[in-house]
């Protein structure tokens, strides 16, 4: 076989060059093309940056010319005194310092994926984090004084129709409860016995019943009427201005059965309708009275009309990445971003108030705890979320610590953790409904030891179910500590000893004193909390059996209240802690959050009091008497008051503590020495 | 063979059937049910929201129906043929008419989305890891399995025999812990990263690897991608070569004794042509016919792989499915593996009817 | 664990098989003879045992065996003996001792007296026997032992640093697998040190008395979860290989349905779904056995397909034998075989499913595993404990291998073709 250079070989060479030759003729073209396409780009940001300053400034005359705040030639009138809140005052004075500078990007990163954007089909808490940047309600929180204040909207008026409300409910309610009623309550026995409790039980239930059904009649008055008056100046990130038409639209959407919203819905089902009274002004009617209610139809974000009208909704279930709203960032593509994708806010150049100086927010997805871990030391991602023994091992790194910040705080408002011990089951009274049993068992629960070994100090051992800054708490009250003596002391005068030497307690019937601890599975550091208290109950001869449960099943038996023992944790909830849900009898119903059946007459009748109490230091105080009752009863053993703990890139600036938490991230900045990224 | 293959596909059916009616039920009869998507890592939750959430699930998948009849609708659900669904003003869904529609795998109740779409995103991680697998294992199997024949019963055969064995034997978790314990972690070395497709950068990197302007080396999305591979396919090598290259090790044995081989033997043909020429190729045909047979054997080592290193493939997705009681997930992992393997099944019978005459379905 | 049953079809057992059956027709003329000098199964155990791999995994197993029995005299916090400061005497060991701890040693000591004591009787009648003394020891010591229904471990540590303890003998590690170490509180677990051989875990116990103790969960999930598969699958194949026909058609349908899926995703199923409690281990080993049936039962049909040909099989139907005798006395006997290699890597697969079931948390919260524990190796915040990481996973390792190197000598023990090559 010949190994000749032939004509063939000479053609396909000259093509092959031919061809090399054109493609990097047309990379040199694109290449061009792209450097004009940026240019054109930078060009358009600032025509669009100038055109919304101006706007902006065009609506804050015209605003005030409407409220009366513009001086023509000394005639003085202000009519809102109390809206004068300007949302984007702490971004302003961070734009203020001395070393501020806009660019460079913030990272960010999810433990998972980001499975959706949906502002309403959505379940994760990670959307949610993504939309506070895009999206903006009408009322907002302030972060420091944890009050309502106005965003998008400029004002608001509560109007209450309390009184026409009350008489309907005091009329249906005033029919007295039948015997039937009361005894198709789950609480009162099957065999038609009730002791004296029990029969009290099953009345506050049939109650509590009744009226819920009378205020979800759709026939009843509202008891609240709240009239929001929009801000002139706020537009979408597309150029739209937002109108009253969009908050009602965004109040049917999520009210519409075909949107695959359940989750977010519940939140809302106190409101009654929306409407709108002119372009700038809407009405809400709320259900129930309800300290909350302003929150409720204020604080939802409003969601563009002339964008979200154009799917059905089945193609509003399914568009994961539909998202456009009126906040500092926007979506690069409101429409078509799919999970996998890069996730990556750029900054709204329309914005209608101070703009943020970051050019962009990222947000990356790592699922493995070291891995995060070691992209946050390589400068790889700005903000991290430490467990505690992260936190410990970042702490240990000096390198770490010179080119970073970290922060630990209690956040407001806060939660806690605790065991709640079932008082009633199946009908009848269990052994903890003896208090003096269940203070023994926090007696015999090792808070302190379990803060220090396994949250690693991080966590605080609670007393109660308020925030120790808060008004609420009764600093009187004293931490029951670790004390065997103690609790072996109570259980003996409770009945409880070992009476056949087994090292089992046992009471006069002859029953052993053996618990199940019910708690959701799949956490290591709960499995790790319940041996502890395993070992630490043994010594007392409390057999402790560990039964860990999937969420559905662990609240099935919420439901029924088939369980001894249960550990969970309430979230932080609002500023000042109502103990109506967790400790009034009334919600000891199937399905209230009483799961353990606590009954505490004179605990019920303060805490309606201060439900009703509007003086707030006399409020306060009901507070503290009510506190000093659930630690005298110990419905629950109260235990942990968790940290949360942050690393924050060290280039960034302006990253302080405030009462929620750390503050905004719109507010942080990084001065032009140090940025990091840029396109 | 076209009778055959279609007897063959028609008998999937029932099995299939079979399969997620066992998963259906096992699912069903257990306590809890179909929800618990709620939870979040303390474990916190307002009961009165889950009711409500749970009855709206009720209402649209009729999960308070009794079991046959939500079997049914999902059978009618995932069926091409059936009756057509549509949600009606309040979001509940209501049929139709009967007739060809397009089959549905449903939505995920964890996430939000539709199943297909979180299969569609997995599948190709999955069938990316196993890609890389296949041809590693087969190259080392062929290689020991061939040099094993060929110095039987001396020290490099009993060694390839035990080694392999001890490597089979070595629990996938374990090895797993160790390479990210000790190859990918801070306290020891840290050659490779502990889990993911990519680095957090790498959505910016050049596919290649390439120098930047100020003269650093980049490694390049290809790079960075096969840098986070090292580690779970070793894990997915190492125990999958022992019974292939004990396959090998047989057919060579089988085929050098034939009375061709020895012919060429004896002609004076020297001993690495007659072994790679003449036996090599005819060996590697029982080989060649077990190949689609292993796919489901690693589907199911993947699973752990991807546990381990967290990869976002179909092991994974199934095991979230699980995990969360994502009824539509799990079914349509059944579904989807399930298939898998019996076609897999089917090609390996084929390849045994094609590559042996003697061998006939018809 | 998919790979072992797959690796036994995508082997050709073709050849292997047809001298299979030349042997098998002549055990069955042995079986009428009165007394023979060696059975067929027996041969195949001794030749296996002579391979250094099985006789080596055979020691391995031996000693995890030993160590599960004699777990609580190895390792436990209650000393064997001590002398209080009152001067009385007493053993805590002895009366802290469980059920199960006394039953063991009384039936490992029974078994082999039966094995090596009496040469005469035959295997059956040993069998029996030890059935029977199975029942009435297990019942026996759950009757008279009731040690303490709770314990706080720290008590006799506690005491002899106080001095209410004057001296006490301990077992040579001194921790009970439960024993948290809570009068020495700490947050990071201990290297291995001459009072923790292996180290601690992360719950603060002692690595090396949680292993020792979980011996037994291994070599009971092995043995009870193979055990459940083999009479499900022995069973169903059976029936499948001497009806054939319909019930073949239908059987080998329901094979398939559990060999479609894989079987790690079918166990996750079933064990994800039902809440933990107790009894998990024991659901556990169930499972197992119920999704690995399908192996056994593909090769007990193919034996009894060809069996149900053979000539003394068609002479029980002549005789008029009961169904019952054909299937159990006369073809189980000879088609069991293959299952019996099977099985050993059966039990290899049984114990790492179980490993991986505890490693992703669904196994038990306190009792030993070897898995639960390699589970702890890599902490929430990502922190590498090397000991943890080691030590169990090494136990699984050797204790599949084991199993494995056994199952290999026992294919090459009952094929002709490798005996032929050995001796040649």
């Amino acid at each position: 076989m010949p190994n000749r250079f032939g004509f063939k070989d000479l053609l396909t060479v000259v093509l092959l060059a031919a061809v090399l030759v054109s493609v990097w003729l047309a990379m040199k073209q694109f290449d061009r093309q792209w450097d004009r396409l940026a240019a054109l780009e930078t060009q358009t940001q600032q025509l669009v940056a100038e055109q919304s300053a101006t706007r902006r400034d065009v609506s804050e005359l015209l605003e005030k010319l409407e409220t009366g705040g513009v001086q023509f030639g000394g005639n003085a009138v202000s009519t809102d005194a109390g809206f004068d809140y300007d949302p984007h005052a702490r971004m302003e004075v961070a734009r203020g310092a001395e070393d501020f500078a806009e660019g460079d990007w913030v990272i960010d990163a999810f433990g998972t994926n980001i499975g959706t954007v949906n502002p309403l089909v959505n379940t994760d808490l990670y959307a949610f984090r993504i939309q506070t940047y895009v999206l903006e309600p009408m009322v907002g929180v302030d972060p420091e004084t944890l009050e309502r204040v106005p965003v998008l909207a400029r004002s608001w008026e509560i109007e209450e129709n309390l009184e026409a409300w009350q008489a309907h409910v005091d009329a249906e309610m005033a029919r007295p409860l039948t015997d039937e009623e009361i005894r198709a309550e789950p609480a009162f026995p099957a065999d038609g016995t009730a002791d004296e409790q029990g029969a009290y039980v099953a009345e506050r239930h049939a109650e509590g019943r009744r009226e819920v059904d009378i205020v979800a009649d759709p026939d009843a008055p509202p008891a609240t009427w709240i009239t929001f008056r929009l801000r002139r100046g706020p537009v979408f990130s597309d150029g739209v201005p937002v109108t009253a038409e969009d908050v009602k639209f965004t109040f049917d959407l999520l009210m519409d059965p075909q949107i695959d919203a359940p989750s977010t819905r519940q939140f809302y089902v106190n409101l009654k309708s929306c409407e709108v009274i002119d372009e700038r002004t809407v009405r809400f009617a709320i259900k129930r009275p309800h300290y909350e209610a302003l929150g409720h139809a204020g604080g939802r974000p409003v969601l563009p009309k002339h964008f979200y009208e154009q799917f059905t909704p089945r193609e509003f279930n399914e568009g994961v990445g539909l998202l456009l709203g009126s906040g500092p960032y926007r979506m690069p593509d409101p429409e078509n971003w799919r999970p996998g994708q890069p996730m990556e806010l750029v900054r709204n150049e329309r914005y209608w108030g101070a703009k943020p100086a970051f050019k962009k927010v990222v947000f990356r997805e790592i699922s493995n705890d070291v891995a995060r871990l070691t992209a946050f030391r390589n400068g790889e991602i700005d903000i991290f979320a430490a467990q505690p023994e992260q936190y410990e091992q970042l702490l240990g790194d000096e390198e770490v610590v010179a080119r970073s910040q970290h922060f630990a705080y209690l956040r407001v408002p806060q939660g806690y953790s605790f065991i709640a011990w079932n008082q009633r089951r199946d009908g009848r009274e269990t052994r903890f409904a003896d208090r003096r049993v269940r203070q023994a068992m926090t007696f015999l629960t090792p808070r302190q030891q379990i803060a220090d070994d396994l949250y690693l100090g991080y966590a605080e051992v609670a007393n109660g179910p308020f925030a120790k800054s808060s008004q609420q708490f009764n600093p009187e009250l004293e931490t029951r500590s670790f004390d065997v003596e103690r609790a072996v002391a109570l259980l003996k005068e409770a009945g409880w000893e070992d009476r056949d030497g087994d090292g089992v307690l046992e009471n006069r019937a002859g029953d052993e004193f053996r618990i199940k601890l019910t708690y959701p599975s799949g956490n290591e550091l709960a499995d790790r909390i319940v041996l502890y208290l395993k070992d630490a109950y043994a010594r007392a001869g409390v057999v402790l059996e560990p039964d860990p449960l999937e969420f559905a099943i662990l609240v099935e038996r919420l439901n029924d209240q088939t369980f001894d023992a249960i550990t969970l944790a309430w979230g932080g909830g609002t500023v000042e802690r109502d103990l109506r849900q967790t400790f009034h009898s009334a919600q000891a119903i199937k399905g209230g959050d009483n799961v353990m059946s606590y009954i505490n007459p004179e605990l019920d009748v303060i805490i309606d009091e201060a439900r009703m109490t509007l003086d707030d230091e006399k409020r306060m105080e009901l507070w503290r008497q009510a506190h000093a009752i659930v630690h005298e009863d110990q419905p629950y053993t109260f235990l942990f008051n968790r940290k949360t703990l942050w690393f924050v890139d060290g280039r960034l600036r302006n990253v302080t503590p405030v009462s929620v938490g750390l503050n905004d991230r719109t507010e942080w900045y990084a001065p032009l020495a140090t940025q990091r990224w840029t396109d | 063979m076209l009778t055959y293959v279609i007897r063959r596909l028609l008998l999937m059916v029932p099995t299939m059937l079979g399969i997620t009616a066992v998963v259906f039920f096992v699912m069903a009869l257990s306590p809890g049910g179909v929800a618990g998507t709620q939870l979040s890592a303390e474990g916190e939750l307002d009961t009165q929201q889950m009711a409500a959430l749970r009855a709206y699930y009720n209402a649209r998948y009729g999960l308070d129906q009794p079991l046959i009849h939500q079997y049914g609708r999902w059978l009618n659900q995932i069926s091409p043929l059936g009756w057509r669904q549509a949600l009606d003003d309040q979001g509940l869904p209501q049929y139709t008419g009967f007739g060809f529609k397009v089959p549905d795998l449903g939505n995920s109740f964890s996430r939000n989305r539709p199943v297909l779409d979180l299969y569609g995103e997995a599948l190709p991680v999955t069938l990316l890891l196993n890609a890389i697998t296949v041809p590693i294992v087969w190259v080392i199997a062929v290689l020991s399995g061939v040099y094993a024949a060929r110095f039987r019963g001396k020290w490099f055969d009993v060694a390839t025999g035990t080694g392999l064995l001890a490597l089979w034997s070595i629990p996938v978790i374990w090895a797993g812990v160790l390479l990210i314990g000790f190859l990918a972690n801070e306290q020891w070395l840290r050659l490779f990263p502990t889990g993911g497709l990519n680095s957090t950068m790498a959505g910016g990197m050049a596919f290649m690897p390439s120098f930047a302007e100020d003269g650093t080396w980049q490694r390049g999305w290809l790079l960075d991608r096969l840098w986070h591979l090292v580690l779970p396919v070793v894990c997915l090598v190492y125990g999958s070569f022992a019974v292939l290259s004990k396959l090998m090790r047989a057919s060579v044995l089988e085929t050098i004794s034939a009375e061709y081989v020895r012919t060429a033997r004896a002609k004076g043909v020297p001993g690495k042509r007659v072994l790679w020429g003449h036996a090599f190729r005819n060996a590697l045909l029982p080989l060649i016919t077990v190949a689609a047979g292993i796919i489901p054997g690693l589907l199911g080592g993947s699973l752990i792989v991807e546990k381990i290193f967290s990869i976002d493939g179909m092991g994974k997705l199934t095991l979230d499915a699980i995990f969360a009681r994502d009824r539509d997930l799990v079914l349509a992992g059944a579904l989807i593996s399930g298939v898998i393997t019996l076609v897999c099944i089917l090609i390996a019978d084929l390849c045994y009817a094609i590559a042996d005459p003697r061998v006939s379905y018809d | 664990m998919t790979d072992s049953t797959r690796s036994e079809q995508a082997s050709p057992p073709s050849e292997a098989n047809g001298a299979l059956v030349g042997r098998a027709e002549r055990v069955a003329l042995h079986e009428t003879m009165p007394r023979r000098p060696r059975s067929y199964l027996g041969g195949v155990a001794l030749r296996t045992l002579g391979r250094t791999g099985a006789a080596i995994g055979g020691v391995w197993l031996g000693l995890v065996a030993a160590l599960a029995v004699f777990a609580p005299l190895i390792a436990s916090s209650f000393p064997l003996v001590m002398k209080s400061a009152d001067g009385t005497l007493s053993s805590p060991w002895l009366e802290y001792l469980r059920p199960m701890d006394v039953a063991l040693p009384v039936l490992v000591g029974l078994a082999l007296v039966l094995i090596f004591g009496f040469r005469c009787t035959s295997v059956g009648k040993k069998l029996l026997v030890f059935a029977v003394a199975t029942g009435v020891v297990v019942g026996g010591s759950y009757l008279l032992v009731s040690p303490p229904a709770i314990a706080t471990y720290d008590t006799y540590r506690v005491g002899l640093e106080a001095g209410d303890i004057e001296w006490a003998v301990h077992t040579p590690i001194a921790f009970s697998p439960s024993d948290r170490l809570r009068d020495r509180p700490k947050s990071q677990p201990a290297p291995p040190s001459w009072t923790h051989p292996l180290g601690t875990t992360r719950n603060n116990a002692d690595l090396a008395s949680r292993m020792i103790h979980a011996c037994r969960i291994a070599l009971a999930v092995g043995f009870i979860a193979t055990g459940i598969a083999v009479v499900i699958g022995v069973a169903v194949g059976g029936l499948m290989g001497y009806f054939s026909r319909a019930v073949d058609l239908l059987g080998m349908r329901l094979v398939e349905i559990f060999e479609a899926i894989p079987q790690l995703y079918l166990l996750l199923t079933f064990v994800a779904f039902f809440p933990r409690n107790q009894y998990t281990l024991y659901f556990i080993m169930v499972i197992i056995g119920l999704v690995s049936w399908t192996g056994y039962a593909r090769f007990t049909r193919a034996e009894f397909l060809k069996l149900r040909q053979q000539d003394f099989v068609v002479a029980t139907k002549a005789l008029g034998l009961p169904l019952r005798s054909t299937l159990f006395k006369h073809m189980l006997p000879n088609g069991v075989a293959p299952v019996l290699v099977t099985a050993s890597f059966g039990i290899a697969s049984a114990i790492l499913a179980e490993a991986f079931l505890s490693f992703i948390g669904l196994g038990l919260v306190d009792e030993p595993s070897w898995g639960q524990l390699l589970s702890q190796a890599v902490g929430g915040g990502g922190t590498f404990v090397w000991w943890i990481a080691i030590f169990p996973g090494l136990a699984i390792f050797l204790t599949v291998f084991a199993y494995n190197l056994i199952g290999e000598s026992l294919r090459d023990a009952i094929d002709p073709h490798t005996q032929k090559a050995s001796q040649a």
